[in-house]
């Protein structure tokens, strides 16, 4: 028994020891460049995540840039020029995103499938094309905003200041684990089960008095707020927001991510983003495009060849070893025969 | 506004939508018979473009037989996707639709670091304008008009007469019952694959003059031909003409007289009427 729940406790065990860990690498890991690229990773993570939220409702959503523009200009443009603090800007960045995907899912989520996946590929270009060519370029515009401050925040005569890179990667990591927790209990409560229902057959789960539309725009929304909230904070950590960050890349690094780690599991982004976010740095030192376009091939190829991804085709080891001893001709079997039959 | 430069606009306009139409043509058939959104076909657009350009603006070629090398080439291409990716992916929505977003995004990565990432101009394919009705048309987007409504007759007649277009439509009602009476699916996807790749590639082709080829070209095509096949009906070819040329019309209109960026997003916003209001388009089935 205690067997038993030690091992269905093992990944949470492992996770917590994981993050733990997390916590303590700027204390010995003081390059900007590893704490940057893990910051890029959690970041990832989060946005996979956040993806796989949706596909777990059956919508295959493509327009995430939108909302992590909205968000990134917003809480940009509130911190560099109206002088709000950093929890009160990513905030507020959070909610226009959220309200935007309200109105937007109110819109779309009347069609299904590629027409959902085309209209909100449509969306994140039409937020890119909006930012670029119609945002006055004095609040950003197609040049960007600059110089955004490290955070700083102050409650009571608490002063915390993130100006370093190792505080404000333990700033980042500790909002992607909430972001994290917090979609794993989506999942894996009530709610989860609903969603999981609706992409098997919404037309039945209608039926049973779920409202499908209502749970849908929930998920469409939420995604957008996790999508908003850690791609506002990432601006903190460059110092600047610009729209050619949030291109069909973007989207494109999401889905990545998700297929290669793999959809059918809570896992599966959170090692497909760390995989790929590495590899996608190592090839971009091979010359421009060669990052991008092993993302295509890979996604290509893993879908073609390996379409549970990597954690679903770990999971099946412990059935293929099941299968091999299982197998007729196999030689612990036979013995095992042998000696039964001698007996 | 004069009206000699109203109808100047759309004369343009006309003629870019019925370039438009060709290349949401082979997403159409694709969608209609395989049942496949091919992210890729803007890559297969873009090829075209390249080829002309190697062939006619670096290699001195004849242009019109630079068009054909082009269609040619690009039908090649078409069957090869079929052949080596969407084959493996046959009937599985999900899968086709990542797989091809995929393949659109390493071939589009593949040319800009063969073909180099800037813009190429090409020289004009047929120099001189032409005076309609008080208009000044250029001859180069002119002879667009009958070129594409050639490629559109002759798609129409293929399936009307041919056998190969009979079969195609069998199995665009029923490719079970058409496999029965002995129609090999197999060379239909590869079929509808050419005939798209082909179509593709002419689009490309006989677009380059009139604007640039870029490794990128492929996405704002692909994007194009995504707002003309659910505006005209996914599946539906008399749609896809019929869109096409309202969003050749539309971005004509819209681009002299708000702009160029609020052209692309009013053709965006009008995908976004239609698919709210009207989701299976002027003429697609329910």
């Amino acid at each position: 028994m205690l067997r038993k729940n030690i091992v269905s406790q093992a990944p949470w065990i492992f996770a917590v020891i994981l993050v733990a860990w997390l916590f303590t690498v700027p204390s010995y890991i003081t390059s900007g460049y590893y704490l940057g690229v893990a910051m890029v990773i959690f970041v990832s993570i989060v946005l996979a995540a956040s993806f796989r939220l949706t596909v777990s409702a059956g919508l295959f959503s493509m327009g995430q840039n939108a909302f992590a523009i909205l968000a990134a200009f917003t809480a940009g443009y509130l911190s560099r020029y109206a002088g709000l603090s950093f929890f009160l800007a990513i905030l507020v960045g959070s909610v226009l995103a959220v309200l935007l995907a309200l109105v937007i899912g109110w819109l779309v989520l009347r069609v299904k499938g590629v027409y959902f996946a085309i209209v909100t590929m449509a969306l994140g270009e039409i937020a890119l094309m909006s930012f670029v060519s119609y945002w006055p370029t004095d609040l950003g515009g197609s040049v960007g905003i600059l110089g955004v401050a490290s955070p700083r925040v102050t409650i009571g005569s608490l002063d915390l200041n993130f100006a370093t890179r190792g505080s404000f990667y333990s700033l980042l990591l500790g909002i992607s684990v909430l972001c994290m927790l917090a979609l794993w209990w989506i999942e894996h409560s009530r709610i989860g089960l609903i969603l999981k229902a609706i992409r098997e057959e919404d037309n039945l789960a209608q039926a049973v008095g779920v409202k499908v539309f209502r749970y849908k725009l929930f998920a469409f929304s939420a995604q957008a707020f996790f999508t908003a909230l850690v791609a506002s904070t990432f601006i903190y950590s460059t110092h600047m927001v610009s729209p050619y960050d949030y291109t069909g890349n973007y989207i494109l690094n999401l889905i990545v991510y998700t297929v290669v780690g793999g959809v059918g599991s809570f896992a599966g982004p959170v090692v497909g983003a760390s995989l790929m976010t590495i590899l996608a740095e190592v090839l971009r030192r091979a010359g421009a495009f060669y990052d991008v376009l092993a993302m295509g091939a890979i996604l290509m190829l893993v879908m073609l060849f390996m379409p549970e991804g990597l954690v679903g085709a770990a999971k099946r080891i412990p059935s293929w070893t099941a299968k091999l001893t299982s197998r007729p001709g196999f030689v612990w079997k036979r013995l095992l025969e042998v000696r039964k039959r001698s007996a | 506004m004069t009206y000699e430069t109203f109808l100047q606009v759309i004369l343009n306009g006309g003629s870019i939508g019925l370039i438009y139409a060709l290349i949401a043509l082979g997403m159409t058939i694709a969608f209609g018979i395989m049942h496949i959104v091919n992210f890729a076909h803007g890559e297969v657009y873009m090829l075209g473009g390249f080829v002309v350009f190697f062939l006619y603006a670096a290699g001195g070629m004849n242009y019109w037989l630079a068009v054909l090398v082009a269609m040619l080439l690009t039908g090649i291409v078409g069957v090869v996707i079929e052949r080596t990716v969407l084959r493996r992916v046959r009937g599985l929505f999900l899968e086709s639709m990542v797989v091809t977003f995929g393949l659109s995004i390493f071939l589009q990565n593949l040319a800009a670091i063969v073909f180099g990432k800037s813009d190429r101009g090409i020289p004009a394919s047929v120099t001189g304008s032409l005076k309609v009705l008080g208009a000044t048309l250029a001859n180069e987007r002119l002879v667009l008009v009958p070129i594409s409504l050639v490629l559109l007759v002759g798609l129409t007649l293929f399936l009307k007469r041919a056998k190969m277009g009979r079969a195609m439509r069998a199995a665009y009602d029923d490719a079970e019952m058409a496999a029965l009476t002995g129609v090999s699916i197999d060379r239909i996807h590869m079929a509808c694959m050419a005939i798209g790749g082909a179509l593709a590639g002419a689009a490309g082709a006989l677009l380059a003059p009139v604007f640039f080829v870029s490794p990128y070209g492929g996405s704002t095509a692909l994007l194009k031909a995504f707002i003309v096949i659910i505006v005209g009906g996914l599946g539906s070819i008399p749609g896809s003409i019929a869109a096409g040329l309202m969003l050749g019309l539309l971005e004509a209109v819209g681009g002299t007289y708000l702009g160029p960026s609020a052209a692309v997003i009013m053709s965006f916003a009008a995908l976004f009427v239609f698919l709210i209001v009207r989701p299976r388009g002027f003429f697609g089935h329910a």
